[in-house]
């Protein structure tokens, strides 16, 4: 299976990567809104980790115009994000997430999620 | 001497006994006079009469003696004529004695002159009888006796009438100065009773009125006028009266100056203490007129108190959420949420904030008649508030995802994920892994108190059954419960009525004290945990107590502060209690802890219930 991590925290993203593809998927990266999209066009992901704050284009912007995409409009897309509120869980959900991880989260949760969603 | 009441009247009894005594004389003079007059007439006139009388009679029986012995010349008739003539002359000279008219002289010279010619015809008479004849003696008689008889007896009879009109004449003077006696009395008297009438009165007035004037002036020294002073003059005992009377005033006057001075001084004190204050300070009275203000209320409202006191809380502070506070209180109503409420308001283009707390005044009957109300302003409070939740929540933030990165990296490493490690490595990252936990959760905790600090956390009050609450709060124990053999005992009766409570705040407040329980009591299967619920007057009491090791009694208050733990060797971020006094707070509520050292601990905590 083919995941989207889009995230800024290089660190994070690491042991992401590590992570997933111990669990056999083909993990593709980015740090940047605008280059996720086209990643996304381009390999059409089964799964997408998507970051909130990020340089330029931000997280519920990506997830909005990866909905309009047809590849990825039925695409699950999970937030990782450290912003905690309710208000940023709705908006989010309201652009489209299928789930919402509050950071910090533990390699479980996510394993949890992606099983579930794949 | 003094002229006293006692002098006064003394005076007024002599006037009337002097003239009581002058009426008296007046008439014993009178009486005096009238008898006199009459004892005059006695004396003057009546002897005269009498001799006059009796001249008259002895001269007739002389003259019937004459005639006898001319037809009988006897001795005995001789000795008739001879006793009357001693009888005449003896008259006579009672007459003669007792002259008090200027006619008498005369007509007694000529009585005494007559009587003796006719004495000496009697003897000439005797001779021609005796001598010649009866023809002759008779002749004589007629002729040289008789006239001169007949003389005598007329100047008798003029002796008499000269006397008897005197008397009448004299009578009519005593009738005279009788009538004058009664007329002088009437007037007399008449004069003396008006003067002592006058008299009496003049100094009865005189001794009534200074009375009358105390009285008057007492009266109005016991409505508070102690300004008042009585004329002091004289020296009799109202005069004296009047003088201690002016001294008793001017001192009750000098008193009540002092005491109004002294209220002066205290009234200056007080508003100078109220001035002092540089919180806002209102005074409202049981009808929500201002009684006092302060400086501070004068520059925040723009007002001048000589213009605005007595005036009505919203014609002067047009602030509809200050005068709700004050009309609650004023009510008697206490606040169920808080006892305080924050305003905002717009001064010169500048937001301020105040916290408005009202208390009431209340007299010794425990009434309310006023209300005392404080404008505290926070407005650099909630700044730099808001400036610490900004802080906190950004730090917390920042915190995140450095610790997301490193749970992630121990985790992977402890499950296997990046391949064996040893067993001295994995209990490194074990420890690792623990505080990256405890991290976690004071960034949590912490955001969560800056938060509901803040107010940014709405609770969601709503009439939510507290056996429910429990029941929720208590679900992430079972397992923790049984592997350290703790008993946990919940007494919260079903029927007890509704809480206001937002449920997952009380929720989580409750987790949190059997949480810090846990840590504390006996993990060997004597651990006990209790959580009951009761009602009291208007709010429920829920409380959670345990059998640890208790809380020494100088950290009561403490452990509801930020970062203080009772046991620096239990875990926990010492922030949990913090946050449950927030959520408790925010709900009207109130949280303590009652607890010994080594006797477990008991926490508190109050709802309002609905209904």
């Amino acid at each position: 299976m083919k995941i989207l991590i889009v995230e800024d925290e290089k660190n994070i993203v690491l042991s992401l990567k590590l992570m997933l593809e111990k669990m056999g998927h083909d993990v593709v990266c980015t740090r940047s809104g605008v280059e996720a999209l086209e990643i996304s066009r381009k390999i059409s992901p089964d799964l997408v980790l998507l970051d909130i704050v990020l340089p330029g284009m931000d997280g519920f912007l990506v997830c909005q115009a990866m909905r309009k995409e047809s590849d990825t409009s039925k695409t699950p897309i999970i937030f990782i994000s450290a912003l905690s509120r309710e208000e940023d869980i709705k908006k989010a959900l309201n652009a489209g997430a299928n789930e919402y991880i509050v950071k910090p989260f533990t390699p479980e949760k996510i394993r949890e999620t992606v099983e579930k969603w794949l | 001497m003094k002229r006293t009441i006692r002098l006064k009247m003394i005076t007024i009894f002599i006037f009337l006994f002097v003239v009581l005594g002058t009426i008296a004389i007046w008439s014993i003079t009178n009486f005096t006079r009238l008898s006199s007059a009459i004892e005059a007439i006695m004396e003057a006139n009546y002897q005269s009469v009498v001799s006059a009388q009796s001249m008259t009679l002895a001269l007739e029986r002389q003259d019937s003696a004459e005639l006898a012995s001319m037809f009988s010349p006897e001795d005995s008739t001789a000795d008739i004529f001879v006793y009357n003539q001693n009888e005449f002359l003896k008259a006579l000279s009672r007459a003669e004695d007792n002259i008090t008219e200027p006619e008498e002289p005369a007509i007694l010279s000529s009585i005494a002159e007559l009587y003796v010619d006719y004495v000496n015809r009697y003897y000439v008479l005797s001779e021609i009888r005796r001598e010649s004849t009866m023809e002759e003696a008779s002749s004589y008689y007629y002729n040289n006796i008789l006239p001169l008889f007949e003389e005598v007896k007329q100047l008798t009879r003029d002796l008499l009438t000269v006397n008897q009109e005197e008397m009448l004449a004299k009578r009519n003077r005593a009738l005279e100065v009788a009538r004058n006696a009664s007329f002088s009395t009437a007037i007399i008297s008449s004069v003396a009773i008006l003067l002592g009438v006058l008299f009496s009165m003049y100094l009865i007035v005189k001794i009534v009125r200074p009375i009358t004037l105390l009285i008057e002036k007492i009266k109005l020294i016991a409505q508070g006028d102690y300004k008042q002073q009585l004329p002091g003059k004289g020296n009799d005992e109202i005069a004296e009266l009047s003088r201690e009377f002016n001294t008793m005033a001017a001192r009750l006057n000098s008193y009540e100056e002092m005491n109004v001075q002294k209220l002066m001084e205290e009234k200056q004190k007080a508003e100078g203490i109220v001035d002092s204050i540089g919180d806002v300070v209102l005074v409202t009275d049981s009808e929500n007129r201002l009684i006092v203000l302060n400086r501070a209320a004068e520059k925040i409202f723009d007002i001048r108190k000589d213009e605005v006191l007595r005036n009505h809380f919203l014609e002067i502070i047009k602030n509809e959420e200050i005068f709700e506070q004050v009309k609650k209180t004023l009510g008697g109503e206490k606040n169920e949420e808080k006892n305080y409420v924050d305003v905002n308001l717009e001064k010169e283009g500048e937001k301020k904030y105040f916290r408005v707390k009202s208390k009431p005044i209340k007299n010794e009957q425990r009434e309310i008649i006023g209300v005392v109300t404080l404008m505290q302003d926070i407005t650099k409070l909630k700044e730099v508030d808001s400036m610490k939740s900004e802080f906190v929540s950004t730090v917390s933030h920042e915190f995140r995802t450095p610790l997301t990165s490193m749970g992630m990296a121990v985790n992977l490493m402890l499950d296997g994920t990046t391949g064996d490690i040893s067993e001295e490595q994995k209990e490194l990252l074990e420890a690792l892994k623990e505080d990256q936990e405890r991290l976690n959760s004071l960034v949590s905790d912490l955001l969560d108190l800056s938060r509901i600090e803040s107010g940014k956390i709405q609770m969601d009050i709503q009439p939510n059954s507290l056996d429910e609450i429990v029941e929720n709060a208590l679900r992430p124990f079972p397992i923790q419960l049984k592997e350290s053999g703790v008993k946990l005992n919940i007494d919260v009766n079903e029927d007890l009525p509704k809480v206001k409570a937002d449920f997952n705040k009380i929720s989580w407040v409750i987790t949190n004290l059997v949480g810090n329980a846990l840590r504390y009591v006996p993990k060997d299967g004597t651990g006990k945990i209790d959580i009951s619920a009761r009602k009291t007057m208007n709010k429920i009491l829920v409380s959670v107590s345990d059998n640890g090791t208790g809380i020494p009694e100088d950290m009561h208050e403490k452990i509801f502060e930020k970062f203080v733990r009772a046991n620096d060797n239990q875990g926990g971020t010492g922030l949990g209690l913090a946050i449950s006094r927030e959520i408790l707070l925010a709900h009207g509520g109130e949280i303590w802890v009652s607890s010994k050292q080594g006797m477990g601990s008991t926490f508190y905590f109050t709802l309002y219930f609905s209904g």
